[in-house]
């Protein structure tokens, strides 16, 4: 076999290799996500989370997947998430002005915990708020 | 000549079931950017019109800084505004198909 096929198969695997180990999210930077239509610049609310949580008891999941829509509405309205927000297809979205208007330097994660009988899986949004 | 023919019609179906994957739409958000945190008080924008960016895992990431954790709205939203030039997107919506996601938006510059 020529050396040039060789490198050509090394740097082929390589390349396999690499694409093989990224991992996705969501969202891992966005720079900025606005909830509203007006995107002038505001008064920092500092770091907000929101969340959306599937709760398993004794194996049976109450509700469906955490869904992302959920996880920035309860970000934008600052409110933690409850053991019945999986049967709730949306959540109430606030128009208070307390609420994030928009939001710098998104990012989502998964987390959750499992302990035999109990199972939380969350959809976690983060950012800084603004108002 | 049956086999031909039952394999063909198999393989089409597989074909136009592949492209019939449904998508679900995950997030709308009013304005999204990947440039700009935000904007002066007074600045002025006008609808430069529809965008639409795709993004799948394996494409080629232009937001990957060296730790291959890629985010798959940060891909499409700095897609969108790389082809159109646009200061920030507008009645953004993101949906999932099969592995991959799409948006669908508005470029405003």
């Amino acid at each position: 076999m020529k050396s040039g096929t060789i490198s050509t198969l090394i740097m082929a695997l390589l390349a396999l290799s690499f694409t093989g180990c990224a991992t996705y999210q969501y969202a891992k930077n966005v720079k900025m996500l606005s909830y509203d239509e007006n995107v002038a610049k505001g008064k920092s609310l500092g770091p907000v989370l929101g969340e959306d949580c599937t709760w398993t008891i004794l194996g049976y999941k109450l509700g469906g997947y955490p869904k992302l829509e959920r996880a920035f509405a309860s970000a934008r309205n600052q409110t933690s998430s409850g053991i019945t927000d999986g049967f709730h297809s949306q959540r109430k979205v606030s128009t208070s002005d307390s609420a994030v208007r928009y939001m710098n330097n998104v990012s989502t994660e998964y987390d959750g915990f499992n302990a035999g009988i109990v199972a939380k899986n969350c959809l976690i949004v983060k950012g800084t708020g603004y108002r | 000549m049956k086999k031909i023919q039952m394999i063909i019609i198999a393989s089409s179906l597989t074909a136009l079931l592949g492209c019939a994957t449904p998508r679900t739409l995950v997030l709308r958000a009013p304005a999204v950017s990947m440039t700009e945190i935000s904007f002066d008080a007074g600045a002025k924008f006008s609808s430069a019109g529809a965008i639409k960016s795709r993004f799948c895992p394996g494409d080629n990431a232009s937001t990957d800084d060296g730790d291959l954790n890629i985010g798959l709205i940060d891909e499409l939203i700095a897609k969108a505004q790389k082809t159109s030039g646009a200061k920030y997107i507008a009645n953004a919506q993101f949906f999932t198909q099969g592995n991959c996601m799409l948006l669908e938006g508005t470029s405003m510059k």
